[in-house]
């Protein structure tokens, strides 16, 4: 069975009362699954990561 | 590879084999942690519709309490840290959310004052990418709006229809040249800004 693996991610900024962070979600979804389902909200596209947030900030 | 069924230790089976019934432990009047559909509604209700204050909530469930008296039954929540820790230990999805640290451990450093980001701790939040996956696989709202393997689609005229991402050359092209079990990986880099 082939199940590609697709991944994405992009910066995202959150403002906050101290200042900004920067979030990098990242994101998974599999190749198998068609277009339409993915984009609509059916699960097929998960988040899994955040990453590298600076602990300090 | 054309997308055959097989049993969980890789054995072919007929190409119209249905799938083994779905694992879903949960029965669908089982609210856990909520006690019943009541008590969810309620805070659905109280916390995403109405985004009431918790002073508000204890009012709301005082008086909610003192209706319920007579019956000797309680109201679907004691007052507002009792809605807030049910709704904290609501499982979101069924794969955990886990974490590391790291920082920059590298012997390459520049002469002269480190940057910010060399000397930082950072934080990893993620969750398995494998549990994930077969999670995805397995779910049945797919079926049908899947392709379990590669296709190539021509229309009545003969040309060749591409649609999803298995109907492309590259998904074709990695399928034919391995035999095994083949999981890819596509990579989106991140846009810096």
């Amino acid at each position: 069975m082939l199940v590609p693996v697709i991944l994405g991610s992009d910066k995202t900024t959150v403002s906050v009362a101290t200042g900004h962070n920067e979030y990098y979600p990242l994101y998974l979804s599999i190749g198998s699954v068609h277009n339409n389902i993915r984009r609509a909200h059916c699960g097929a596209l998960a988040l899994i990561a955040f990453l590298a947030i600076p602990k300090s900030m | 590879m054309p997308g055959q069924p097989c049993s969980e230790d890789g054995t072919n089976l007929p190409l119209n084999t249905p799938p083994p019934p779905w694992h879903n432990d949960r029965h669908s009047d089982d609210w856990t942690p909520y006690r019943d559909r009541i008590e969810f509604e309620t805070a659905q209700f109280l916390y995403c519709r109405t985004q009431m204050s918790a002073p508000n909530i204890d009012v709301l469930l005082d008086l909610w309490a003192s209706t319920l008296l007579k019956h000797s039954e309680p109201p679907p929540f004691a007052n507002h840290a009792d809605l807030y820790n049910t709704i904290d230990s609501t499982p979101l999805g069924d794969v955990a959310w886990q974490s590391c640290s790291l920082r920059y451990n590298s012997d390459e450093v520049p002469e002269g004052i480190l940057p910010q980001w060399m000397t930082s701790d950072y934080y990893v939040w993620f969750r398995d990418p494998h549990t994930i996956i077969k999670n995805m696989v397995s779910n049945p709202d797919y079926n049908h709006h899947a392709d379990v393997a590669p296709v190539r689609v021509f229309d009545s005229n003969g040309i060749r229809v591409y649609q999803n991402f298995m109907s492309g050359d590259w998904a074709w092209e990695e399928a034919v040249s391995l035999i095994l079990f083949f999981c890819p990986h596509v990579f989106d880099t991140p846009r810096t800004g």
